[in-house]
């Protein structure tokens, strides 16, 4: 389970998270928002990678100063920038971090066969990371995420990027994870996916939570939602882009 | 040509811009010695004799830089934007190789070699320099691409951490520091086997020349991938100090392998020292590494290195392996600090 409460964060200044409260329950939980809504902050702070200015954040009851190593045990992230080692092989990132998790080499291997081979990765499995496409990339920080069966995952656009079929592979796994009793939080900014998924939709606005809901029993649709907070666009093309 | 010199005003203010940040006036421990060697030899009472005596090293460096210096002028617009403009292939090339004369190192060197030798030497220099530029330009446009190969495992070890050290040593094998210490190591061991009567007194020397060569990347362990690493570093459920001890191996192994037919103490003990001191950098500077150059690092860390580390290697070598010792009990207590200082970074 994901407990924030009262987070704030600020850069410069320039406050990012304006007071954050949010419960997280074993299920698939999206977060919504414009770019610069404050959703990758909110998931550096639940990853542990930065701590809020006010505010707490637990994750199964524990708090990062104290618990970080066995928070992270059952800890699976996404992060922004895929943290890959970037001169290991997309079979030997996984090899790499199996056994910090406490698996044995031949469960990792397994593990990681399994993965790439679902996520379609078996054929770049001996490529070197910094040589991989942003999406085999994106795949194998994905794999790594999966790897050791956390409780909690946290995913950021774990879908931008990624082709239609490893997508619909992707969606079949965080639904079993799901139903396993695992607590998924993840951002996109494909809301037809989100519809598809979520049990439930926190939209994020300027640093607050301005919506809360599930779709499968909310009278509108993810999209009329979102769009109802953050404004639907109104572009006027400009004159030197007309013919 | 309007093009070209909007081009060349963009090229200036990004230079502008990477010297006016602190980060990127990043000091490599050997080029700070020829530095210091050339600066030496300008003041010596004999400075043609000083520039030929240390020619080796000057070689050694110059090489690889000027070749860094080429990619990283023809990389500081980036090559797939500069792909797409309507430049023809006249206009690219006159942009690269005008824009390599606003290196602030390619400037500094020039004029290094035109006081210390005269106008011929630096006359030379700026014609190996455009050498080196053509055939980087022409390389790069060869129909086929550089790619990094995995080269073999070594994770297959029973630690937990094998994964981590491979990333590691792989990375090390990507800096130019690396090959520089290895180049200078097999010529010191080829003089120590070779050699008509070699001198005994040099082969602490030359131990604390690889040392020397390798010292700055002891100030950037955690990022020598750019820092993409630290990123899952952080997230891994792993205690600070076995990482770090993991990375100093990694580090201190193949130095004590180069030096082991020189003078071991003297290498393992500068090496200790050299990360020791380099601890803090690695760990909270955020000035990451690319692949292929020397590693930047940071100039009063790179003096003290040097120093305390000439001190200590110098000193196992005389004195005996109780300096061996200190620098060992020194290397532990910055792995405790280093210890908190990694926890601390995971808490903001």
């Amino acid at each position: 389970m994901i407990d924030c409460r009262a987070a704030t964060k600020s850069y410069a200044s320039q406050p990012v998270l304006r007071g954050i409260d949010l419960v997280v329950e074993p299920g698939i939980c999206a977060l919504l928002g414009a770019n610069g809504a404050g959703k990758s902050t909110l998931l550096r702070l639940l990853s542990g990678l930065e701590e809020p200015d006010s505010g707490s954040v637990f994750i199964g009851g524990l708090a990062f100063r104290d618990h970080a190593i066995e928070i992270r045990r059952n800890l699976g992230v996404l992060p922004e920038g895929l943290g890959l080692f970037e001169s290991l092989t997309t079979i030997e990132n996984l090899m790499a971090i199996g056994p910090i998790y406490g698996l044995t080499k031949s469960e990792t291997a397994s593990r990681a066969t399994n993965l790439l081979g679902l996520l379609d990765l078996t054929q770049g499995r001996h490529t070197v990371a910094r040589n991989c496409s942003f999406g085999m990339r994106k795949k194998t920080a994905l794999a790594m995420a999966l790897l050791h069966k956390p409780k909690v995952l946290l995913l950021d656009e774990p879908f931008e990027g990624i082709d239609p079929a490893s997508s619909a592979v992707i969606e079949m796994l965080l639904g079993q994870l799901s139903s396993d009793g695992a607590t998924i939080l993840l951002t996109s900014h494909i809301l037809s996916i989100v519809q598809k998924i979520a049990t439930r939709v926190v939209i994020l606005h300027q640093g607050r939570v301005e919506s809360d809901f599930n779709p499968p029993t909310a009278d509108e649709g993810v999209e009329e939602v979102y769009f109802s907070i953050v404004g639907r666009p109104q572009p006027e093309v400009p004159d030197w882009l007309r013919s | 040509m309007a093009q070209i010199l909007v081009l060349l005003s963009l090229l200036k203010k990004l230079m502008l811009k990477e010297l006016g940040s602190l980060s990127s006036l990043r000091f490599n421990n050997f080029l700070f010695c020829i530095l210091f060697i050339m600066s030496a030899g300008l003041e010596s009472r004999a400075p043609k004799a000083a520039f030929w005596s240390t020619l080796f090293f000057q070689i050694v460096l110059l090489a690889p830089l000027l070749v860094t210096f080429s990619v990283d002028t023809q990389h500081r617009l980036p090559p797939a934007r500069v792909a797409t403009w309507p430049l023809t292939r006249t206009q690219t090339l006159l942009l690269s190789a005008v824009s390599f004369a606003l290196n602030p190192l390619f400037i500094v060197l020039f004029f290094g070699y035109l006081f210390w030798m005269g106008l011929a030497a630096g006359l030379f220099f700026v014609l190996l320099a455009l050498v080196v530029h053509a055939t980087v330009y022409a390389v790069g446009r060869l129909p086929f691409e550089l790619r990094t190969h995995a080269g073999p495992s070594i994770s297959r070890t029973p630690l937990k951490v094998g994964g981590i050290a491979q990333e590691m040593w792989r990375e090390l094998r990507g800096t130019l520091d690396f090959w520089a210490a290895l180049f200078i190591a097999i010529s010191g061991t080829l003089y120590r086997l070779f050699g008509h009567a070699p001198e005994p007194e040099a082969f602490p020397v030359l131990s604390l020349f690889v040392g020397i060569a390798m010292s700055t990347i002891a100030q950037r362990l955690l990022r020598l991938d750019e820092g993409r690493a630290l990123l899952r570093y952080r997230l891994l459920p792993i205690a600070g100090w076995k990482l770090l001890v993991t990375q100093d191996m990694t580090f201190l192994i193949p130095l004590a392998v180069m030096v082991s037919l020189l003078s071991l103490r003297t290498g393992v003990s500068f090496g200790l020292v050299a990360i020791a001191v380099g601890r803090y950098p690695s760990l909270r500077q955020r000035a990451n590494q690319r692949r292929w150059r020397f590693v930047g690092g940071d100039p009063r860390f790179g003096v003290a290195q040097v120093v305390l580390g000439g001190l200590a290697g110098i000193g196992a070598a005389r004195t005996g392996l109780w300096v061996l010792a200190v620098a060992f009990a020194l290397y532990l207590a910055s792995v405790f600090w280093g210890e908190l200082l990694w926890r601390r970074s995971l808490t903001g």
